[in-house]
């Protein structure tokens, strides 16, 4: 028994533990702190109103559902209105202000441990703050942030090198290991979903897609018409169905994850398109290319310099 | 990877896998819940990422009608919403107020929003706050002519306390 598992435990890490190039954490980084900062930037025109002391949300209300100990924009801004002697309202837009110059700090990869632990903290208050109005996007941002703080985020183009923090590396293990973690994470995602969308009627039988259209929120076009073709949506959710409980087996197939990837960035640019949730999509999105984006790649190159290979012809011998 | 590293790897994949297939809930025990909890609250790689499913819900609409003193008629109060994402964002709120439709957790955000507006405008001393519920008729009662109604939620008025 203990030799098996010995066995298992050392075939897990050698899936794990593979060399892979690095410049997909360079899209990662540069792709994470530019969501982190549109996100900010769009909801900034009511930043008070979902942040602020006396937001939608008060900070006394927001605290109470969270941990003690959990990072708290209230917390943050109280310690710097007394440093600063400013208005609690001014210190949380300090914060914001803090937030900002750390993504920006992350996007150019400099000193970018301390900017990724800064964006990943406060990130985390902003979610424990406004917890209210908290969705999909800041999940998969934070989960996201959590993983790029053991991510060697500096080891490619990344200022950090020029500074000498760090040194540019081509291919490493630990970029191998950096993408398999968010390869067996979105797996755990997709599957997850997929099954428990299939736990209720809806999504089988295209009423899921039918609410999800006739919402006046996410009403941006005229689909009431689709309840004319009941097949419509009933295809749409069974697609929906197959493309996410189909990643997790059909990412790891060289040349379908093309396909699959393709369906599965088609899937949330359609959510964006048709809900308008674009920020979701976009995370989405970039974390599937960040999973699979490489390997993608090779299977296309692959591919190319296989029918680029000229056909040999053999003459027949008598 | 040393070996603690490689612990560590399978410990954090093995929280995810036991939140996702709900087995904590099942195994239900104190300690694993905390833990599953607190993990979740940081780093919220191990939580249900079952958007929109099993179901899809209703949304729901907020209407906000503020009074000052001795003014019977009232006008509504509009919140800001400059963009699509804002209009999310309120709708999520709204989701989160209706979650587990406790009674005291809506009248909470009320209480909020009603302070909100009177911080907003000094001279507001009521608020009148209501919330309708889009109920969305089948694809199959939609052909039959039924349309999307409000229905309402929940109603609720927030006074201004009076200066001793």
């Amino acid at each position: 028994m203990l030799k098996k598992l010995n066995k298992l435990y050392s075939s897990i890490f050698k899936f794990i533990e593979v060399e892979k190039p690095t410049y997909p954490l360079l899209f990662f980084r540069m792709g994470l702190a530019l969501i982190c900062i549109g996100k900010l930037a769009v909801l900034s025109a009511n930043y008070l109103t979902f942040y602020g002391q006396y937001g939608l949300l008060q900070w006394t209300i927001s605290k109470v559902s969270n941990y003690n100990f959990s990072p708290h924009i209230g917390d943050y801004s109280l310690f710097l209105a007394k440093l600063f002697s400013i208005s609690p309202d001014d210190a949380a837009v300090m914060v914001m202000k803090i937030f900002f110059f750390s993504c920006i700090c992350l996007f150019f990869g400099l000193f970018t441990k301390i900017s990724t632990f800064l964006c990943f903290i406060l990130h985390l208050a902003y979610i424990n703050t406004g917890s209210g109005i908290v969705y999909g996007v800041e999940v998969f941002t934070q989960l996201s942030l959590f993983y790029a703080l053991f991510f060697p985020l500096n080891s490619t183009y990344a200022l950090d090198s020029l500074i000498g923090i760090s040194q540019y590396k081509k291919a490493s293990v630990s970029a191998g290991i950096a993408m398999r973690m968010i390869q067996i994470q979105m797996c755990f995602v997709y599957l997850s979903s997929g099954i428990e969308k299939c736990l209720g009627k809806q999504w089988l039988n295209g009423e899921a897609i039918w609410r999800t259209f006739m919402m006046p929120i996410f009403n941006n076009y005229n689909f009431s018409w689709i309840a004319f073709y009941p097949f419509l949506p009933l295809l749409m959710g069974i697609g929906v169905l197959i493309i996410e409980i189909g990643y997790t087996y059909f990412m790891w197939k060289k040349n379908i994850r093309v396909i699959w990837l393709v369906m599965i960035v088609g899937l949330h640019l359609g959510i964006g398109i048709l809900m308008g949730m674009w920020f979701f999509a976009s995370i989405m999105i970039f974390l599937s290319l960040f999973a699979f984006g490489a390997d993608v790649i090779s299977d296309i190159a692959a591919y190319r310099a296989k029918e680029a290979r000229p056909v040999q012809h053999y003459a027949g011998l008598n | 990877m040393n070996n603690v590293k490689k612990i560590l790897i399978l410990i954090h994949f093995g929280l995810v896998f036991i939140t996702v297939t709900h087995l904590f809930e099942l195994i239900n025990w104190n300690p694993l819940s905390s833990v599953v909890g607190l993990y979740s609250s940081y780093t919220y790689a191990n939580r249900n990422f079952g958007f929109f499913a099993p179901t899809v819900n209703e949304d729901y609409v907020l209407n906000l009608k503020v009074y000052q003193k001795n003014d019977s008629l009232g006008h509504p109060f509009l919140l800001n919403q400059p963009n699509l994402e804002s209009k999310i964002r309120y709708l999520t709120m709204l989701w989160h107020f209706s979650e587990g439709n406790s009674k005291s957790q809506m009248d909470l955000f009320a209480r909020s929003w009603g302070l909100y507006c009177m911080n907003t405008d000094s001279a507001v001393n009521q608020v009148l706050i209501t919330v309708h519920k889009n109920i969305i008729p089948t694809m199959k009662q939609f052909r039959e002519g039924k349309r999307v109604t409000k229905n309402l939620y929940y109603q609720t008025t927030i006074y201004a306390k009076e200066a001793e």
